[in-house]
C-alpha cells in the first residue's frame, strides 16, 4: 500500500489526547477551587445572616407580645423571611432569666448550619459624663486652696483657676485631664437626660417626705431615725425618697445605702452640720447614694460615696470635719462652685440607676446590651 | 535515459538543520517546562498558605466574637499568646476558655480549658490545627476590636503576612 509513511493521524491523536488530559485536569482544579470558594462564601454569608436574625430580634427584645411561648410571633417571622429569603430559620426564640433576655436562633443556608445564643443584659445608658468624677453644664469655679481629682474634669463653660486643680498625689493635674469648654452638646443633653430620669423616678417614689420631718428630736419616718450618738440617719437602701420643701439640719445627716434621694428645696445647715453618705468607721462602704437637687444647691459635705446631681448651681462647702471627699460623680446643671475637697471617680452608681430604673419599670431609661454571645457551628 | 532513483533520505545538510532546530526547540521547551514546574510549586505553596490563612481565621473568629475576656501575651509561664474566656460551652467535655500560641517547631496550636469534673476546669493539650509554620503571631486589642497579625513561613519565598480584625460581640 502506498502512503504509509504518514504520521499525521498518530500525531494528531497524541496531541488531542494530551490536550484533553490537560483540559480535564484544569477543569477539575477549577471546579474544586470554585467549590472551595463557594463554601467559604456560604460560611461567611451564613454568619452574616444569623447575625442579622439576632439583630432583628433585638429590636423587640422586651416586647412580650412578640414572643408567644418564647418563639417569635409568626407575623414577625414572616416579615423576617421576606427580608432574608434565602435562609431556613430552624428556630428563633427568647428566654428570660432574671433581668436578662436570651435570644437563641439557628439557621440553615445552602447546607451551612449556624446557631447563636445572645444574652442581653439590662443597663442604664452609658452616658459620657459618667467617665468624669466632676462635670458642670457651665463653669467650674474653685475657691480656697484647690481641689484634688482622681480622674478628669469637664465643663461646658470655663474652668478658671486651673492651677488649683491637683491630682490625688498633690501634684498639678495634667492639662489634658481638664476639659474646658469641651463638654459637648451631647454631654449637655446627657445632663438633661439625667434630670428627665430623676423627674420620672420622682413620680414613682417609695417615700414622699415633708421637710418638717427633719425638725425636732423624733423624726417622723421609719427611714429617718436618730442613732444613739445623735446622728440623723436617712436609710434609702433600694428606695426612691423625695423630700419636698426646705430642710433645716441641726446635726449631721448620714445617708445610708444604695438608692435615690430627690430634694426639692434648699438645705440650711446649722451648728456646723453636714451631709455624709456610705462612710462608716472611717471607711467607705460599698453602697452608692444618689442625691438629686432640683434647684441650686449649697451643700456642706463630708465623706460621700455615690452621685450628686444639682439641677442648677452646685456650691460645695467643706464640713466642720474638714475637707470633703466624694467617691463617685458630681454633676452640676449650671456652675459648680467648690471649696477644697477630693473627687475620686467611681461609676458604681450606674448599677444603682439601672436597678432603680428596672424596679420602677422606666423602660425608656433601660438600654439592653449584649452580655454574652455564643456561636455553635455544628448541629 | 536514466530514470534515476528517487532518493527517500535527507541530505546531510537537511539532517544537520533538523537536528539544530530540534536542539533549539528542546532548549526552549526545557526552559518552559522548568518555569512551569517552578510556577506550579510557587502556586501550590501560595494556595496552601492562603488556605491555612482561611482555616486560622475561620477557627479563631467565633471564639474571639464570643470572648468575655481577652488576655494577650501575659501568660508567659504557659507561652500562650492569646487566651479567650467565655461562658461554658456545653460540649463533651465542656470548656470555658481557649488559648492560642506557637509551638517550638513553629506550628500554631490551640488548647481548651476543659471541665475535668463538675465545676473544675483544666487546660488540655496543645493541638496543632494548620500545617503551616508560623513565624510571627501578634495580637492587639482596642476597645472590642481584636487585631491578629500572623506571618506564615513560605518555602523558598517571602513569608505570607496577614492582618485580620474581629469584633468581640460582648460589651
Amino acid at each position: 500500500m502506498k502512503g504509509e509513511q504518514g504520521s499525521a493521524l498518530v500525531l494528531s491523536l497524541l496531541i488531542i489526547s494530551v490536550l484533553s488530559i490537560l483540559i480535564l485536569s484544569m477543569s477539575i482544579i477549577i471546579s474544586n477551587e470554585m467549590r472551595i470558594a463557594g463554601y467559604e462564601h456560604r460560611l461567611v454569608q451564613a454568619q452574616h445572616y444569623i447575625e442579622s436574625v439576632i439583630e432583628y430580634a433585638g429590636y423587640f427584645l422586651a416586647d412580650d407580645d412578640k414572643w408567644p411561648q418564647g418563639e417569635l410571633a409568626n407575623d414577625e417571622k414572616e416579615r423576617l423571611r421576606t427580608y432574608l429569603k434565602e435562609i431556613k430559620i430552624n428556630w428563633l426564640k427568647r428566654e428570660i432569666t432574671g433581668d436578662d433576655y436570651i435570644i437563641n436562633s439557628s439557621i440553615n443556608y445552602e447546607g451551612v448550619y449556624r446557631e447563636i445564643k445572645a444574652t442581653y443584659g439590662a443597663g442604664f445608658p452609658d452616658l459620657n459624663i459618667f467617665a468624669y468624677p466632676l462635670a458642670a453644664g457651665n463653669a467650674v469655679n474653685i475657691n480656697g486652696k484647690g481641689i484634688n481629682i482622681g480622674g478628669e474634669v469637664a465643663a461646658n463653660g470655663s474652668i478658671p483657676g486651673q492651677d488649683k486643680i491637683f491630682g490625688l498625689d498633690g501634684t498639678r493635674l495634667d492639662k489634658d485631664k481638664i476639659h474646658e469648654k469641651l463638654l459637648g452638646s451631647e454631654e449637655e443633653l446627657e445632663l438633661g437626660f439625667l434630670q428627665g430620669f430623676f423627674a420620672e423616678v420622682g413620680n414613682k417614689a417609695d417615700y414622699y417626705m415633708d421637710s418638717n420631718a427633719f425638725i425636732g428630736d423624733t423624726p417622723g419616718s421609719e427611714i429617718l431615725y436618730k442613732k444613739e450618738s445623735g446622728e440623723l440617719v436617712l436609710d434609702i437602701q433600694d428606695k426612691v425618697v423625695v423630700i419636698r420643701g426646705d430642710i433645716i439640719l441641726n446635726e449631721d445627716l448620714y445617708i445610708k445605702g444604695s438608692g435615690i434621694l430627690i430634694i426639692d428645696g434648699n438645705i440650711n445647715f446649722n451648728n456646723d452640720s453636714g451631709i455624709h453618705a456610705n462612710h462608716e468607721n472611717g471607711n467607705f462602704v460599698a453602697d452608692y447614694a444618689i442625691t438629686y437637687f432640683t434647684e441650686n444647691l449649697s451643700f456642706t459635705c463630708g465623706y460621700y460615696r455615690g452621685m450628686l446631681v444639682a439641677g442648677k448651681d452646685l456650691n460645695l462647702d467643706s464640713s466642720a470635719m474638714g475637707n470633703y471627699e466624694i467617691r463617685g460623680g458630681v454633676y452640676a446643671g449650671n456652675n459648680a462652685n467648690l471649696s477644697p475637697g477630693r473627687f475620686i471617680h467611681d461609676d458604681g452608681f450606674v448599677d444603682v440607676l439601672r436597678d432603680i430604673a428596672l424596679k420602677k419599670e422606666l423602660k425608656k431609661f433601660i438600654k439592653f446590651r449584649i452580655v454574652d454571645w455564643q456561636e455553635f457551628l455544628l448541629q | 535515459m536514466s530514470l534515476g532513483r528517487k532518493e527517500g533520505g535527507f541530505t546531510l545538510l537537511e539532517t544537520l538543520t533538523a537536528v539544530a532546530i530540534l536542539i533549539v526547540l528542546s532548549i526552549l521547551l526545557y526552559g518552559i517546562l522548568y518555569n512551569c514546574v517552578n510556577i506550579t510549586a510557587y502556586n501550590t505553596e501560595r494556595l496552601r498558605t492562603q488556605q491555612d490563612h482561611r482555616v486560622i481565621i475561620d477557627f479563631m473568629a467565633p471564639y474571639i466574637r464570643m470572648a468575655k475576656e481577652v488576655i494577650i501575651d501575659e501568660n508567659t509561664e504557659t507561652g500562650d499568646k492569646l487566651q479567650l474566656r467565655f461562658t461554658t460551652i456545653p460540649a463533651e467535655p465542656a470548656y470555658n476558655a481557649i488559648a492560642f500560641g506557637i509551638k517550638d517547631n513553629g506550628e500554631l496550636y490551640y488548647r481548651k480549658c476543659r471541665e475535668v469534673s463538675p465545676g473544675r476546669f483544666e487546660w488540655g493539650n496543645r493541638m496543632s490545627f494548620v500545617s503551616s509554620r508560623v513565624r510571627e503571631f501578634e495580637v492587639k486589642e482596642k476597645d472590642r476590636l481584636v487585631i491578629l497579625m500572623i506571618e506564615i513561613e513560605v518555602k523558598d519565598g517571602q513569608p505570607y503576612r496577614f492582618e485580620e480584625k474581629i469584633y468581640r460581640r460582648i460589651g
